[in-house]
């Protein structure tokens, strides 16, 4: 008996069944998509209140200090990429709600220069070091490698973005200056990230810094964003799929690997610093190629149609072909490209394996951690280039 | 106690759990818990990790339609009843 009513006749249990399931699946298409969006669209629409929620969130992860101390995924070299990511993306994030709500500079602008500090400690360079033999800052004027630098110098064009006057400035100009020049002299286009390896993504950190140094200073770097523009396209984009390779040869530049959404989407927002079309052509090719959606959850599948292949530190989990990553960075393209469904489905995703939780006046993601709280702000609040 | 009251109270539970997991494994560091060195914080971040998502997923895509399936069969059950009472004998 399902009811307390004594007069009632219980229906056949087939029957108990069947309604059971159909209640189910009818709430199942609606009732999760409308509690995992709520608030996707104030943070597509820029909402103070609701970008500040989440810089908070991160501006308090900053001042716990996340060094490479903090990860333990196994390798010294994660390690300290994942911390330097996190400040990477600490000050992105920063930089972003404050060009979008100037009265917030106050607040955010200290988090953003401890963030910048974190990352130019002698110790965040470690496993750069370890890989090289010499630290990266030390050496500006060699002609090879450091590709990650990207990173470094695009962290330090979003503190320049909002406190010109920083004494950081002449840093970012000697930075993104070794960058420039050793991309220039690079006959393929690539510069190793690590001796013998080169990743497009890293690259369109490098790119993407060089463009936005361009536009806060005033030096033309056209011609070459023009060359590295055109290396994209003609080499490293796939023309069926539109994904962008993971790998390229650093002699040759050919590529050595298929494409992949994580990088394609993260290549998207880097290059929105400097180059929007090719931006565009990335975000677009995220959306769709890789884009799936069900009952109203979207997410990035991480090999393109026609190419398959596992999950990796870069991708994070892969379940069903989509992957975490690819999914988290397509909220940028899909926010810069004005795609509102397709950024409030990927919210979805992120906000249910995510799991939001209050953090006092800030707001945070249960499963994200340092990193990824740092990743998600950067790409919920990414700009329109 | 009416059948309804204890789903209500088995549901509040489920919530109430739901959300003290959330806070808790976001106050212990979910992530870093998860690649920590030492198994056994490891082990016991993954298993609270994984009653948080049973819970979620059963809270956001199983146990309102349950709910509301209860709902319609007891109506219908109702309905049959009085059908039932009024038929000529």
């Amino acid at each position: 008996m399902t009811t307390s009513d004594a007069s009632a006749v219980p229906l056949p249990r087939r029957a108990r069944l069947a309604i059971t399931a159909a209640c189910v699946l009818a709430l199942s298409a609606v009732l999760p998509r409308a509690v995992a969006g709520r608030g996707a669209g104030a943070l597509f629409e820029g909402d103070n209140a609701a970008q500040g929620a989440l810089a908070r969130a991160v501006a308090a992860d900053v001042g716990r200090d996340t060094g490479a101390a903090a990860f333990h995924t196994g390798s010294t070299r994660f390690d300290g990429e994942w911390a330097l990511v996190t400040s990477q993306m600490s000050a992105l994030g920063l930089s972003q709600v404050i060009l979008a709500h100037p009265a917030q500079r106050a607040r955010y602008l200290p988090p953003l220069r401890l963030a910048v500090d974190h990352i130019l400690r002698p110790q965040t360079f470690a496993f750069a070091t370890q890989a090289w033999g010499a630290s990266p800052l030390d050496h500006l004027d060699d002609e090879r490698g450091h590709a990650y630098l990207g990173y470094v110098a695009l962290a330090l064009g979003a503190l320049r973005a909002v406190d010109p006057a920083t004494a950081r400035a002449a840093l970012h100009d000697r930075i993104v200056d070794s960058l420039a020049r050793r991309l220039a002299r690079s006959p393929s286009g690539a510069l190793e990230t690590y001796p013998g390896e080169s990743y497009p993504c890293d690259l369109a950190a490098v790119v993407g810094a060089i463009g936005q140094h361009a536009r806060l200073t005033g030096v033309d770097r056209r011609a070459l964003l023009s060359r590295m523009s055109a290396v994209y396209r003609a080499r490293w984009i796939d023309p069926a799929t539109g994904y962008l390779t993971q790998t390229v040869d650093p002699a040759t530049g050919a590529p050595t690997s298929p494409g992949r959404g994580s990088g394609t989407a993260l290549s998207s927002y880097f290059l929105s610093f400097a180059d929007p079309a090719l931006a565009r052509a990335l975000g677009v090719a995220v959306a769709r190629t890789g884009t799936r959606t069900l009952a109203g959850f979207g997410g990035v599948l991480e090999y393109a149609p026609g190419s398959s292949g596992h999950g990796d530190i870069d991708s994070g989990p892969v379940v069903l072909g989509v992957s975490v990553s690819a999914t988290g960075f397509a909220l940028a393209s899909a926010r810069q490209l004005g795609d509102r469904d397709r950024f409030v489905a990927l919210y979805r995703t992120a906000s249910l394996f995510g799991v939001p939780v209050a953090r006092g006046e800030g707001r945070g993601f249960v499963a994200g951690g340092p990193i990824g709280n740092a990743i998600l702000l950067a790409m919920l609040t990414a700009r329109s280039p | 106690m009416s059948p309804w009251a204890k789903r209500g109270l088995a549901v509040a539970a489920a919530v109430a759990l739901h959300e003290g997991l959330a806070r808790g494994l976001d106050r212990a560091g979910l992530i870093e818990r998860l690649l920590a060195p030492s198994g056994a914080w490891a082990l016991v971040a993954l298993v609270a990790a994984v009653a948080l998502y049973a819970l979620r997923l059963a809270l956001l895509f199983v146990v309102p339609g349950v709910l509301v399936a209860r709902l319609v069969i007891g109506a219908i059950e109702r309905r049959r009843g009085a059908a039932h009472r009024h038929r000529p004998r």
